[in-house]
């Protein structure tokens, strides 16, 4: 089983990713080539999917005269 | 003289209006902060460099007017000092008004756009994009108020992690321009954020004027991370505006600008792996009815049922053959046993059978004419053949009677 590379970037990765799932709606890809595409497109939604997953939830201001960073609560 | 608050300032007050020039005054200044109230007074503030003072303009006046002083507007006045008893207020009370050509920080900015135009600071080639999606976002704002949290709200209606990176400063004053380059920098040098939002609410010429400050031109002119600037209530109304890489009207629209991507690249992934699975099952089932077809084809059913056929076909063919051989060598058999009878026929000796009989010669040829008889015998010796022995004669007489043409 091939292991893809890390796409380069975000961008890259949706681009390709775009041009797999058209390619294969259009469907003039014999099966084996189809299923390649397939796990490929694979790959790269899950890789997309964990670079917006690996987003924190979180809030920090930053301490101007420090330059630190500390939770931030807004003021209601 | 001990005198009670209300005196001393109605004291003032007097002194103040009991001088002529000052009851009657042409002033000329920028007008900021005018706001008309429902009681139908307005209040606003005429302002030069270094001073600015209170106004008032009783709705009596104001009803005269169909147009009211503008924010930022150069105007004259014609006004009478007052004080205004139960605050202690000095104020003027203006009795008329008109305009004095542009408002003097307008034309600043006008002439500072100009400059910076020229020089190439707002050209659309020096525009960043902004990234396919945002993981952290830099906001350079004020830590309380409207604008920090209507960002906030709007993000996380479109998105269910935001990371955000708050850089406070003050959005008016002297000091701002200072601060939020401080803060562009900060961003800049530890490059975490994908993008810089620069935020404030709305407010006065002179409110938002450190927005227009070189400083921060300059800086984010050259900022390498994209800026969204939502300054006051329009876009591309302040030179941080021109600069920005996008501009804005509101924080609420930076903040929806900024993470819609990421909303809609969620729902994107999340489909996506539905279609590609359909897709893939919808390719495999094609192959899977080609193959049906083809398996079902007769040969691969019943193999032996085309041999059957072949074997019948072949034994019909050789029953034919085997016909067909009796029947032509029972036709050769036939016409052998014909010929036999036919060669028996002309068989002399068969003639001898029906009671002929044959003249030979002593050598055994036979005479076979009268004419023969003559030259050949010539009364030599002679046989006769019947069916049942020869009879040998010498020594005749003979001689020929008649004549036939050959027929008989």
């Amino acid at each position: 089983m091939e292991k893809f590379s890390e796409p380069k970037s975000y961008k890259v990765a949706i681009e390709r990713l775009e041009e797999i799932v058209q390619a294969l709606e259009v469907g003039n890809e014999d099966l084996e080539n189809t299923y390649a595409l397939y796990q490929e497109g694979k790959f790269l939604a899950k890789w997309c999917q964990n670079r917006l997953k690996s987003i924190e939830n979180q809030i920090k201001i930053v301490d101007p005269a420090k330059e630190d960073l500390s939770d931030f609560e807004l003021e209601l | 003289m001990d005198l009670s608050v209300s005196a001393a300032v109605k004291l003032a007050r007097d002194t103040l209006t009991s001088n002529p020039d000052l009851i009657n005054m042409t002033v000329t200044g920028e007008v900021s902060s005018f706001k008309l109230y429902s009681s139908g007074h307005a209040y606003f503030t005429l302002k030069d460099e270094r001073t600015s003072v209170s106004c008032v303009m009783f709705s009596s006046v104001v009803n005269r007017y169909e147009q009211l002083p503008e924010q930022g507007a150069q105007i004259t006045v014609r006004c009478r000092v007052d004080l205004y008893l139960q605050r202690g207020q000095f104020q003027f009370q203006v009795l008329s008004w008109q305009p004095a050509g542009a408002g003097r920080l307008y034309e600043q900015f006008l002439k500072m756009r100009d400059y910076y135009q020229k020089a190439g600071y707002f050209a659309q080639e020096n525009k960043q994009e902004l990234p396919t999606i945002v993981e952290k976002i830099g906001v350079i704002t004020s830590p309380k108020g409207a604008v920090i949290h209507d960002i906030v709200r709007t993000a996380r209606q479109l998105c269910a992690e935001i990371d955000i990176q708050l850089y406070p400063v003050t959005v008016q004053g002297e000091t701002t321009a200072r601060e939020v380059v401080a803060g562009l920098d900060f961003f800049n040098r530890n490059r975490e954020v994908d993008v810089i939002i620069i935020a404030r609410g709305g407010g006065s010429i002179e409110d938002l004027w450190p927005y227009n400050d070189s400083l921060i031109v300059e800086s984010a002119f050259r900022s390498v991370i994209p800026i969204v600037s939502a300054i006051g209530h329009e876009s591309d109304h302040h030179l941080l505006d021109y600069v920005a890489d996008y501009s804005v009207a509101t924080p609420t629209m930076a903040a929806q600008l900024c993470w819609q991507k990421n909303a809609y690249y969620r729902s994107y992934l999340e489909e996506i792996d539905n279609k590609l699975q359909q897709i893939i099952l919808r390719q495999l089932r094609m192959e899977q009815q080609h193959l049906d077809l083809l398996l079902s084809h007769s040969i691969i059913e019943n193999p032996r049922g085309v041999f059957s056929e072949y074997g019948r076909q072949c034994t019909e063919m050789m029953a034919n053959l085997d016909r067909n051989m009796n029947t032509y060598l029972a036709g050769l058999h036939s016409q052998v046993e014909h010929l036999h009878i036919c060669l028996e026929n002309l068989n002399p000796r068969s003639i001898l059978k029906r009671g002929y009989a044959t003249i030979c010669d002593f050598s055994g040829k036979f005479i076979q004419s009268s004419r023969e008889w003559q030259n050949k015998l010539n009364g030599k010796e002679f046989l006769i053949e019947w069916q049942d022995g020869k009879v040998k004669l010498s020594n005749y007489q003979s001689e020929i009677i008649g004549e036939n043409s050959g027929k008989v």
